[in-house]
């Protein structure tokens, strides 16, 4: 792959930063990928061939082109760190002996004279995002240069819908106000680098190889401003997993001039949300709900779906549901966990650790409504460990060897059962 | 546990930062913990507070004391880093139920030092480092702030090899020959942190990696930047499967958490594996004829005998360097050498990757010899006698052993014999 003609132009009022993406091994066409900021926010938003390197290098090596070339100047301490984040997801998620692809850049870029510290953060406005800036805000005095002063909300990753986009805009800006804060919102086509329908790329991909090199990315192209960025962990200490964005990965999409740091570990998402309880206007304009296309003014979160269900119990246990304009319920019940809430083994720990906060607010109700959705949760585990040790490998034989006949046919048998 | 009165002083001549270091739930004496280096250096002295929070921390933590009340302001991003630190000793650590609660003042600001650019690694005359000085001294240009200018020598870290004062005098002059074509300056640093705990296993598993932090901090009156040398590369570290990871005091997850905003300390060198290392090694003579391994001996000779000499010894031979280097007391090595050899279960890897190139240097002897300590290691049976010991213990419950056993007392015991 090739990094090139690296611009930077106006279109519609926002400043767009963009670089072309040249595919030397795979039958991809061109690319242009770009990052936009208003005009009036684009201080500091620049076409840093670091940003275009970050997020080119990952999808590079998953469409198995042989290096990456970056036609600008590239700080040697990003090219020691990438190699380390690559070689972390290479060690996970690819077959043994395979190696990071090799990254070359037209020349070296020395590192800055002098720069104004400035610290921001990932704002999507989730519970990790704002346990993160109160936690910040909490712990770094006024005028620290590590004092969070601007957070990134990022269009084109998570959210991809112009109204859903403007009603969160909408919210954030009401807790970037109440912190003191300036908001800057960045656009982005990133996603184009994946093909749409392929089903595999954005669920093996996407999520588990290359959502902190997107993130890394963007906070990149604004590398002018910023000298210090937070992104915010999902995982505590002990639930810590191969994943995309991890401690071991993306403080290595870190330049000389530009730290990234992975926040976040030491609390549990209930810790985050007791963080964040006594702060009235993160529990007004919390956004946790994904389903971005049934956003509406003032409404972020459905309600009904297991993250917001998860969020209002954790909620519920520090006190503050009911004082919360962040979801339109002020009580969580039995039946409500019993019809929305499906417990992975990822999230296992986040219910495991609201078990006791409940009994101590009396809710026995939903403490059994938890421990049978988690008797739920170990059922289908151990079935799916005896499936996977039983018919995981015929399939197998079935798929690499009689082309997937026994699967089709047994497939083709079910539906005709009524 | 208490540290208090952290100020400038001078231990046996050298100038120093010292402490009083009182314990307060654990019946453990008070001891003044130093940190001295030579008069050329005092400037890089840094008498804060944070070379003590790294360095009390994990003692603390380990011997179950309640707080670290630290004397002085301590940097917010490195009390979530020891916050950090702490949780991953108690993830590791079962032992490890409370946590310490650190109390010290905030730093407001940060040191106005961090307009100094210059950065350091620990230099220990070890492959590790010395790769990682010479793969830094290739990736950044001399201007670069990340360029190393210092190597960090610690005397008082190692209390279970050769201890002596003047060995390691003779090293700073041995080791001068490289540093001098490294183009870097020996920094030499006296501490007696390992004293709040010197059990050789707590250093390894746990304290390690916050000794160098501690260090780090100690000097950094002139630094910006530390990098310590990972001693096992990114395969090696996830030890048990790809999700858990070896348990190690010095550790990419630990290390970069002793950082400060004024000091960052990099855990380098963890893409690369120990033969690659060798083979970047090989290449810079000065450091071939100065490399420092040997476990029972380090700073001093190596020995040529023990695991880790022999380890090396078997990488240069592999890469066809042994027979080039003073570092050794013999030029060529035989079966002989190493047929009682013992692998330790965390550098497995590092044999592993072995096996292939002494084949190729036409060493076949050698590659089949750690084959079977490999075996042996790892309980694979690599010969008829492992194999029947091993279909002994897997399917006859060890009947086969304990009537060899039965065997062996009687013919002990028979008076007629």
């Amino acid at each position: 792959m090739k990094i090139q003609d690296f611009t930077s132009t106006e279109i519609n009022g926002r400043k767009r930063v963009s670089a072309r993406l040249i595919w030397e091994d795979s039958d991809r066409p061109v690319q242009e990928l770009y990052f936009e900021t208003p005009t009036a926010l684009a201080d500091g938003l620049v076409p840093d061939p670091h940003a275009f390197l970050i997020a080119g290098a990952l999808p590079a090596m998953y469409f198995g082109e042989a290096r990456v070339w970056v036609d600008g100047p590239v700080c040697p301490r990003l090219l020691e760190n990438i190699d380390v984040a690559l070689h972390w997801i290479v060690h996970w998620f690819y077959p043994r002996g395979r190696r990071p692809i090799p990254i070359t850049a037209a020349s070296l870029r020395p590192a800055a004279s002098e720069k104004r510290p400035h610290a921001g953060f990932l704002f999507s406005g989730g519970v990790d995002s704002l346990a993160t800036l109160r936690h910040n805000h909490l712990n770094y005095p006024s005028g620290h240069p590590a004092r969070i002063l601007e957070g990134l909300i990022i269009y084109g990753l998570e959210v991809r819908d112009d109204a859903g986009f403007g009603h969160v805009l909408k919210n954030l800006e009401a807790v970037a106000e109440d912190a003191g804060i300036r908001m800057i919102p960045l656009y982005t086509n990133i996603r184009e680098l994946g093909p749409e329908n392929n089903r595999a790329f954005w669920s093996d991909f996407w999520l588990t190889n290359y959502m902190g090199a997107t993130l890394g990315a963007a906070i990149h192209a604004l590398s002018g401003r910023f000298s210090l960025f937070s992104i915010n962990s999902c995982h505590d200490i002990p639930n810590l997993m191969p994943y995309s964005s991890h401690p071991l990965v993306n403080p290595y999409y870190s330049s000389e001039d530009l730290r990234i740091r992975h926040e976040g570990i030491n609390f549990s998402r209930y810790e985050k949300t007791r963080i964040i309880s006594d702060w009235q206007a993160a529990i007004d304009n919390l956004r946790v709900c994904n389903a971005f296309r049934t956003y509406q003014q003032g409404i972020l979160n459905c309600g009904a779906c297991e993250k917001c269900v998860r969020t209002m119990l954790a909620l519920l246990c520090c006190g503050v549901l009911d004082r919360s304009g962040a979801f339109a319920e002020k009580d969580v019940t039995a039946a409500r966990i019993a019809a929305s809430v499906t417990i992975k083994p990822n999230i296992l720990p986040m219910y495991r650790e609201l078990l006791e906060p409940l009994r101590r607010i009396g809710r026995a109700d939903l403490v059994k409504a938890i421990h049978d959705k988690i008797d739920d949760c170990k059922r289908r585990e151990r079935i799916e460990k005896w499936t996977s040790r039983t018919i995981g490998p015929l399939a197998t034989v079935d798929k690499k060897h009689l082309n997937g006949l026994f699967g089709r046919t047994f497939r083709r048998l079910a539906r005709r059962v009524p | 546990m208490k540290v208090d009165n952290i100020r400038l002083d001078a231990h046996n001549g050298k100038p120093a930062v010292t402490a009083v270091v009182t314990w307060e739930d654990s019946p453990r004496p008070r001891q003044e913990i130093y940190f001295a280096t030579l008069d050329r250096f005092a400037d890089y002295l840094n008498p804060g507070a944070a070379a003590y929070a790294v360095g009390c921390l994990l003692p603390a933590l380990h011997h179950g004391e309640k707080r670290l009340r630290i004397e002085g302001a301590l940097c917010p991003e490195l009390r979530d880093g020891l916050e950090t630190v702490m949780g991953f000793m108690r993830l590791w650590y079962e032992s490890h139920q409370s946590a310490v609660r650190i109390e010290a003042d905030v730093q407001h600001q940060p040191s106005l030092k961090n307009t100094l650019q210059r950065a350091a690694l620990f230099f220990s005359g070890g492959i590790d480092s010395l790769a990682a000085l010479r793969e830094n001294h290739s990736r950044y240009p001399e201007s670069h702030p990340e360029f190393f200018k210092d190597g960090i020598l610690i005397y008082g870290q190692n209390v279970e090899s050769d201890h002596r004062p003047e060995t390691f005098e003779k090293a700073m002059h041995e080791l001068s020959e490289v540093t001098i074509d490294g183009d870097i300056s020996l920094l030499p640093v006296y501490t007696n942190l390992r004293s709040l705990d010197d059990a050789t296993s707590f250093f390894i598993d746990e304290f390690h990696g916050a000794i160098l932090g501690a260090v780090s901090h100690a000097v950094s009156g002139r630094l910006h930047s530390v990098s310590i040398s990972a001693s096992d590369s990114i395969p090696g570290l996830s030890h048990l499967n790809k999700k858990n990871f070896k348990p190690l005091g010095s550790h990419p997850l630990i290390d970069p958490y002793h950082s400060s905003y004024d000091l960052r300390i990099h855990h380098v060198g963890m893409t690369t594996s120990r033969l690659q290392k060798t083979r970047t090694v090989a290449l810079w003579p000065a450091a071939l004829n100065n490399i420092r391994v040997c476990k029972p001996n380090w700073p001093g000779e190596n020995c040529g005998r023990c695991e880790k000499c022999l380890r090396t010894m078997l990488e240069l031979t592999a890469i066809g360097a042994l027979n080039q280097t003073r570092s050794f007391p013999m030029n060529v090595l035989t079966v002989d050498h190493i047929r009682n050899l013992k692998i330790p279960l965390g550098v497995v890897q590092d044999y592993r990757e072995l096996i292939s190139p002494l084949k190729n240097h036409g060493r076949s002897d050698l590659a089949k010899a750690v084959s079977a300590s490999l075996g042996r290691t790892l309980g694979i049976p690599t010969n008829a006698r492992d194999f029947a010991r091993k279909v002994d213990e897997t399917c006859l419950n060890g009947r086969l052993r304990r009537l060899k056993q039965r065997f062996a007392k009687s013919r002990i015991s028979n008076p007629l014999k």
